[in-house]
């Protein structure tokens, strides 16, 4: 007495056969390795052993074969689920509709983050105007780098143009400290967003005043044109990241400041994707700076091009992040 | 009850924590298996080494460019760019092309797929390695800072970051699909794909008439009823593997059955290879028509308690 399932499968047998070895030359050399027929018939055979799976679910006791069709299932499914975008088309998808669409759905955080930080640079300058040596309780020394409001005019000049004596060789090492150092401020701001964004803006604020402190010690010299010059070119993109950092972090704690209709943990889990997104494209924004601090500056000293450059990294972050867009 | 074929039959195999269920656009529940963190180490591991080689020979090109064009600062800077182009795009251009594996990840059949079902996207595969910089380099930069002494934050700041950047390297560990913060911003997640092979059915052989057991191979109904699905199983392992199987508990195993259901027990190896054989066929044929009439006989004890999961190949012994 020989079972059904055994007819079942010896009818269906062929079809399972030839959708494993479609499967398997997809898997080991992409779907590029298949050909128009072989494509053409790929779903059906899916179809069609996905069906088989189900009634044999019902109707066999053949543990292999049951064993053998979920997995053969399993790896169809992956083939004509898979992604089939190259790089190409998924970095541009990224960068030109998905990175500013997110940014922009969020602007109020990061307004507010963009806010707090240009809050800082003035508490900082003004504060290091009225009494120079506040200067020396805003900046650790190790981050002064020996350069404060003792140090010669000289001495300043020659941070900003310094680049000449570097060697070659520790310019990329240089960068990527920065690009390192630069990223950590940005992680811990979009981290710390969970502790309901209080030190997400201490950390805004603090950078701010550093660097407003910094830029006030340059202008009693008469040097801010040059300062600014200084920091600009890398800054402007350098700060926005850390202010998108910064608002993705002060999302996060609108969620759970302001759950809304849903639960703390649905709200996170949603925005926290957005959030996340947020700091995956800040990333690249990071290591633009970086090399634009670690290689740019120290090369080109002609205050005119630094200018230059830093007006057009705000122009093209401006009309990347501003520019009207249709609704898709 | 008849078990509908949308959903996935776990009668033999108890469903574990690592399993995670997909159902496709066709409605049908497909059971994966979630990659352990051992596994997804090593193939990590596997892709690092694949990719420190890749970078060592962009240094030597570059090294070998500077010796010909001399000094120059700029093949500095495009040798920084294309590392970090290079390490993130490495796992991003084989995700892409190759449906969600590496080449370490293939090593050891794991895949990436879209946790709420459906394509993976580009995006998705962008915004899961665009974290792995912030992964790796997360724990080791704070750490940095915690040893500085001096630094502009005060010191509980800097534990509690140092905590926090372990915690998220460690993330996976901590949840119950090994999740990466990048596999949770994306959507995606990491299964096991291993791939099964088909083998012959045991029940196809054909009864030769002029055999002497052929009459005897025509089991009655009362026969067929003592034994259910949990020995079926075991009784096709034992058949499947008969190359690895002993005669010996083939043999007891023909004995048991045949005690048990009122036969004179085969003797010599051939004749209890045939009983066995035309057992399992019988068997199965009856117990899949009482299955398509709602009569679903789990094991011999009449589905009373659950039984264990069949893989274990030990048991051919309790077929008494």
């Amino acid at each position: 007495m020989t079972p059904r399932s055994t007819a079942f499968r010896r009818e269906r047998e062929s079809a399972w056969k030839k959708l494993d070895e479609l499967t398997t030359r997809a898997e080991k050399k992409g779907l590029a390795a298949l050909d128009d027929r072989d494509l053409s018939v790929l779903p059906a055979l899916y179809r069609a052993t996905v069906s088989s799976l189900g009634v044999a679910r019902s109707v066999s006791l053949d543990a292999n074969l049951i064993e053998y069709l979920e997995s053969l299932s399993a790896r169809a499914y992956m083939v004509v689920y898979g992604s089939r975008a190259n790089l190409v088309d998924a970095v541009r998808e990224f960068t030109v509709r998905t990175f500013p669409t997110i940014v922009r759905r969020h602007a109020r955080c990061i307004l507010t983050a963009w806010a707090v930080l240009l809050f800082g640079v003035a508490l900082g300058f003004a504060l290091t105007l009225g009494d120079l040596d506040r200067y020396y309780s805003f900046m650790s020394p190790e981050m002064a780098q020996g350069r404060g409001p003792e140090s010669s005019t000289d001495e300043l000049r020659d941070i900003l143009y310094s680049g000449k004596h570097k060697a070659v060789g520790d310019l990329s090492q240089f960068a990527a400290f920065l690009f390192s150092n630069n990223a950590r401020v940005g992680m811990l701001a979009f981290a710390l967003g969970f502790a309901w964004g209080v030190p997400t803006i201490l950390l805004l604020l603090q950078n701010g005043v550093i660097l407003g402190s910094l830029a006030a010690v340059y202008h009693t010299r008469g040097m801010s044109l040059a300062f600014w010059g200084w920091v600009l070119p890398h800054g402007v993109t350098e700060l926005t990241a850390i202010v998108l950092c910064g608002g993705a972090g002060l999302v996060l704690a609108q969620q759970m400041i302001y759950p809304g209709r849903y639960s703390r943990r649905e709200n996170l889990a949603v925005h926290g994707k957005d959030a996340g997104l947020i700091v995956a494209g800040s990333v690249g924004l990071f290591f633009i700076a970086g090399l634009i601090e670690g290689h740019f500056r120290q090369l080109v000293h002609d205050d005119r091009i630094r200018w230059a450059v830093a007006v057009t990294t705000f122009l093209v972050l401006s009309a990347y992040f501003l520019r009207p867009r249709r609704r898709a | 009850m008849v078990q509908g074929g949308l959903l996935p039959n776990s009668l033999w195999r108890r469903r574990g924590k690592d399993e995670h269920d997909v159902v496709t656009p066709e409605g049908v529940v497909l059971t994966f298996r979630v990659a352990d963190m051992p596994t997804r180490l090593c193939a990590f591991v596997i892709d690092f080494i694949v990719l420190m080689l890749i970078l060592v020979l962009f240094r030597l090109i570059a090294a070998a460019l500077a010796s010909v064009i001399g000094e120059n600062p700029w093949t500095d800077a495009v040798s920084t760019v294309v590392g970090f182009v290079t390490f993130n795009f490495y796992f991003m251009i084989s995700e892409l092309s190759r449906q969600g594996t590496t080449f370490g990840k293939r090593v050891l059949n794991l895949r990436v797929i879209a946790d709420p079902p459906g394509p993976l996207t580009a995006t998705a595969v962008l915004a899961r390695n665009l974290t792995r910089v912030v992964e790796l380099w997360l724990p080791l930069i704070l750490v940095v800072g915690l040893a500085r002494a001096e630094s502009g934050t005060p010191w509980t700041l800097r534990v509690l970051s140092a905590v926090w950047g372990f915690l998220v390297t460690l993330f996976p560990f901590f949840n119950r699909g090994h999740l990466r913060p990048g596999d949770l911003i994306a959507g995606t997640i990491v299964v096991r794909a291993p791939v099964a092979r088909l083998l012959p059915d045991p029940a196809s052989a054909r009864p030769r008439a002029k055999d002497a057991d052929a009459r005897t191979a025509v089991f009655t109904r009362e026969e067929l009823s003592h034994y259910g699905i949990y020995e079926l199983h075991v009784l096709e392992m034992v058949l499947r593997e008969a190359t690895m199987s002993e005669d010996e508990t083939r043999r007891g195993i023909a004995v048991n059955i045949a005690k048990r259901i009122g036969r004179t027990p085969p003797r010599s190896p051939a004749e209890v290879l045939r009983f066995l054989t035309s057992f399992y066929s019988a068997q199965r044929a009856h117990l899949e028509q009482e299955m398509l009439f709602g009569r679903k006989k789990v094991s011999k004890e009449d589905g009373a308690k659950a039984p264990k999961a069949a893989a274990k190949a030990g048991s051919p012994k309790r077929i008494k």
